[in-house]
């Protein structure tokens, strides 16, 4: 039986946050559809699927063509507001979903729209985000659904670690761009407050993830304020990319040393570095903002810029490595089943179904 | 090729002598003395020379005046102001770049199309890397382009003698803004690219499949770029160097070193698997200010250069120099101070970057910018090379690669203080400027002739066995870090 044909659009092709899970997802969902992704530009993402499956246009008109030659049978379009417009140009071919991740000002296209898009329906990542989405213009006009992220099994395996030598201390994991998003000038000071309060007693090892395209004053900025810090400037690493395949692994061995995941985030649609924190065994310290309260247990939340309470919960964790060791482990188990690609595409059905078409 | 109008010509035409450069002075005494119009020259020649007294004593007085300001707080103060403003200046330029601390280019969109032309080319390099013989893969990342470079860099010595041992080099230089791109294919199995352009090309090349062939990524600058994905790069099976062939906080301080920031030097390196370092004076800095112990690897001269056969100087001496010009470090008063000192010693130059209005003495001629074959003819003809560098911790760091030329065209060599230089041959090193001065004329009563060119010293200073060098130094397994630690995949 012939597959149907879907098409997820997205401007962004580099590798992270939204593409990350396109490729996620891709294996699960292309044994149910036929399916393509097109970008507006390549950094380094189309080559991450298998031939002929992703494509990079940066030309609108062309961009035009490859939809009209295509005639998906659905398009679901991510945070793109100008390939919605180049779905429109192409006559509005099949049916148009939206797929919504951003919690930033850029939601702002959402109240922009009107019915009049033609869109069926707006899946997005966590109940938070379906309350934040239904609260916009377009919103409130079509039905929203959600559609979790997703992770592969090897996020999940549980196997002894070979190959990889024990750190040379107890790693306190950020992840994330050097953003005020993120707010990594604020984490600098609860990882300078940690790596102090616990000097003499645990080696701590913080350690940045990401940056590597931020811009030249941010990165400056960051490696000027973690060298103006005496307790950071001689044990703070800063590793600007990691290969996303090489995660897991680097996840399993800070869980495995002792240490934890640090974050400090404005807002999350879904939390994804927490949940892959969690998924492989490292506990975490976040504060309770956007969705993390859905995936991450209560003892390792913080309130919202209380710094004290996550210096003093990320100091407890590190001198007891146990400390929580339940809490994780049955919410690693929550997650494989939430997130498992073939519970996003469980999801991803339903949300079609409730939008009154089927594929 | 003839120089600039110089005083003693001009003084010559206002009273009637016509000069010829070309005569010897011998030539010129005999011509003269059988010239009627040279019968009151004796008189004309007294009137010359009290005015040149004259001359000289009030230079002598600026010179002293100039010395005081320099000196004083009020200049040290402004200098410093006028430094900051400059930086303030280059990075409002800079900062316009986006995302990176790039060059701005006047239109993006020959960016984009430059790039799209080295990502083809890479390509293509890179399916003609696998089949090389080299049993390596070296990306190289330098402040100075690789082509039309006057005068050799380090990093250009060892991509030469890495061509040489069939291993291919991915060479990315600074540049400062957008400019045409070398040539694709030019010697084989050299690719060079343009720093800006790198930086969006550079995953893609850290990710390229090369077969069996070690890795290696040699950061010789710590430049932004280098920040970014050296860590990248070990993850994908690089070794990466930190290789540091010059003082870069002293060079920035200078003016020559726009990328420079001190966390990137800091950071290149903390996070290389080793650091190489051109001087033992760099080593010590590294020592002092990182911890890490730095592998000295020396420079090594070109070996186009070779001493002639035979001396081809005239009677009168002549003293060299080949090189850069710029007043960043060469000591152009030290010059002057010498030549006007030393009025029967003839100084050739012959390089790049002349700082703009220099006024010459009778007694120096600048040359040009010529290629090597006019230099190693030049050279001939000089009794002695100098290298009259600004004494400073700038220089402390140099290894300068004229240094290893002058050796290897049979010059002695006088030059002004700096560690690495003592030890080399023929080489006398000047602890002052004073001092430097006073020697000028030992050095050009020297018979040349008398120098003998150690083969044993050239044979060990070449360019193939830096390489050779370099290589103990990064293939040694034992090149892990912490941080590795988190950059294995998991093994079965």
């Amino acid at each position: 039986m012939k597959r149907p044909k879907v098409l997820f659009a997205y401007r962004h092709g580099v590798l992270g946050g939204v593409a990350t899970q396109l490729l996620n997802r891709y294996a699960e969902f292309n044994l149910r559809f036929d399916v393509r992704m097109l970008f507006e530009k390549d950094d380094g993402v189309t080559g991450r699927f298998p031939p002929g499956v992703a494509h990079a246009i940066g030309d609108p008109a062309e961009r035009v063509g490859y939809m009209t030659d295509l005639a998906p049978d659905l398009t679901v379009i991510i945070d793109s507001p100008s390939m919605l417009q180049n779905w429109h140009s192409a006559g509005r071919r099949g049916t148009a979903v939206l797929e919504v991740h951003t919690t930033t000002a850029n939601i702002g296209y959402l109240d922009q729209m009107d019915a009049g898009a033609g869109i069926s329906g707006i899946v997005t990542v966590s109940d938070y985000m379906r309350g934040f989405v239904e609260s916009t213009g377009i919103g409130s006009a079509v039905p929203v659904r959600v559609v979790s992220n997703c992770l592969g099994s090897e996020w999940f395996v549980r196997a002894a670690i070979n190959g990889l030598q024990p750190a040379p201390g107890v790693p306190v994991i950020w992840v994330g761009k050097l953003d005020g998003h993120k707010r990594i000038l604020t984490a600098l000071d609860v990882l300078e407050r940690i790596v102090v309060e616990l000097d003499g007693e645990v080696r701590v090892v913080p350690v940045l993830i990401g940056g590597y395209a931020s811009g030249s004053d941010r990165v400056r900025h960051v490696l000027q304020s973690a060298a103006n810090r005496p307790a950071l400037r001689d044990r703070l690493e800063w590793i600007p990319r990691v290969d996303y395949r090489l995660m897991p692994s680097v996840l399993r061995a800070a869980g495995r040393a002792g240490g934890i995941s640090l974050s400090a985030t404005k807002n999350e649609s879904f939390g994804m570095s927490i949940a892959e924190s969690l998924a492989a065994g490292c506990r975490v310290v976040a504060p309770r903002v956007g969705a993390l309260p859905e995936i991450v247990p209560e003892v390792m939340l913080y309130p919202d810029q209380d710094y004290q309470a996550a210096h003093s919960m990320a100091a407890a964790m590190l001198r007891n490595r146990q400390l929580h060791a339940g809490e994780l482990e049955a919410v690693s188990v929550r997650l494989e089943s939430r997130m498992a690609p073939s519970s996003t595409l469980a999801q991803f059905d339903a949300a079609l179904d409730d939008f009154g078409f089927a594929l | 090729m003839a120089g600039p109008t110089c005083r003693y010509s001009s003084a010559c035409s206002s009273i009637g002598i016509e000069t010829d450069r070309t005569m010897s002075e011998t030539q010129r005494a005999e011509s003269a003395g059988r010239d009627p119009r040279f019968q009151d020259s004796a008189a004309d020649g007294s009137k010359l020379l009290s005015k040149l007294a004259e001359a000289e004593g009030r230079a002598a007085l600026a010179e002293r005046r100039l010395r005081e300001i320099e000196t004083s707080r009020a200049w040290r103060v402004v200098r410093r102001y006028r430094s900051a403003r400059k930086r303030l200046a280059r990075r409002s330029v800079v900062d316009d770049a986006k995302p990176n601390r790039l060059p701005v280019g006047t239109k993006g969109e020959t960016l984009e199309a430059q790039v799209r032309v080295l990502h083809d080319r890479m390509k293509r390099w890179a399916q003609d890397s696998r089949k090389a013989t080299g049993r390596q893969v070296v990306a190289i990342f330098s402040d100075a382009p690789a082509h039309g470079t006057s005068g050799g860099t380090r990093a250009f010595g060892l991509t030469k003698a890495l061509l040489a041992d069939g291993c291919p080099v991915f060479y990315g230089y600074f540049r400062n803004q957008i400019g045409p791109l070398p040539a694709g294919g030019t010697p084989e199995l050299l690719m060079q690219s343009p720093i800006d352009a790198t930086a969006r090309i550079l995953p893609h090349l850290l990710e390229s499949d090369f077969g069996t062939k070690d890795k290696i990524l040699i950061a010789a600058f710590p430049h932004e770029v280098m920040v970014r994905y050296m860590l990248y790069a070990a993850q994908n099976g690089w070794k990466v160097v930190s290789d540091v062939g010059e003082d870069w906080e002293e060079f920035e301080r200078v003016g020559a070193a726009p990328w420079y920031e001190p966390a990137y030097e800091r950071y290149v390196t903390d996070a290389a698997h080793a650091v190489v370092v051109a001087s033992s004076g760099l080593a010590k800095k590294i020592a002092a200010t990182s911890g890490r112990t730095a592998t000295v690897v020396p420079n090594a001269g070109d070996e186009t250069f070779m001493a002639a056969d035979v001396f081809a100087g005239h009677g009168f001496p002549i003293l060299g120099y080949f090189g850069s010009l710029t007043d960043r470090w060469f000591d152009w008063k030290l010059l002057m101070r010498a030549a006007r000192r030393h009025t029967d010693v003839r100084f050739e130059l012959i390089g790049f970057h002349e700082p703009p209005g220099v006024v010459y003495p009778a007694n120096v001629t600048y040359l040009g910018n010529l290629d090597p074959t006019r230099v190693v003819a030049a050279a001939a003809r000089w009794r002695a090379a100098i290298i009259p560098y600004s004494i400073g911790p700038l220089v402390d760091a140099f290894d300068p690669i004229i240094a290893y030329d002058f050796v290897r065209l049979g010059l002695p060599t006088l030059a002004t203080h700096s560690p690495q230089l003592a030890a080399f041959p023929g080489f006398t090193v000047a602890e002052s400027p004073e001092s430097f001065v006073e020697m000028i004329g030992g050095l050009a009563t020297r018979d040349r002739r008398d120098h003998v060119i150690p083969d044993e010293w050239l044979a060990q200073n070449t360019w193939d066995v830096r390489l050779a060098q370099y290589r103990r130094v990064i293939v040694d397994d034992d090149l892990s870090r912490s941080m590795s630690t988190y950059l294995v995949s998991e093994q079965q």
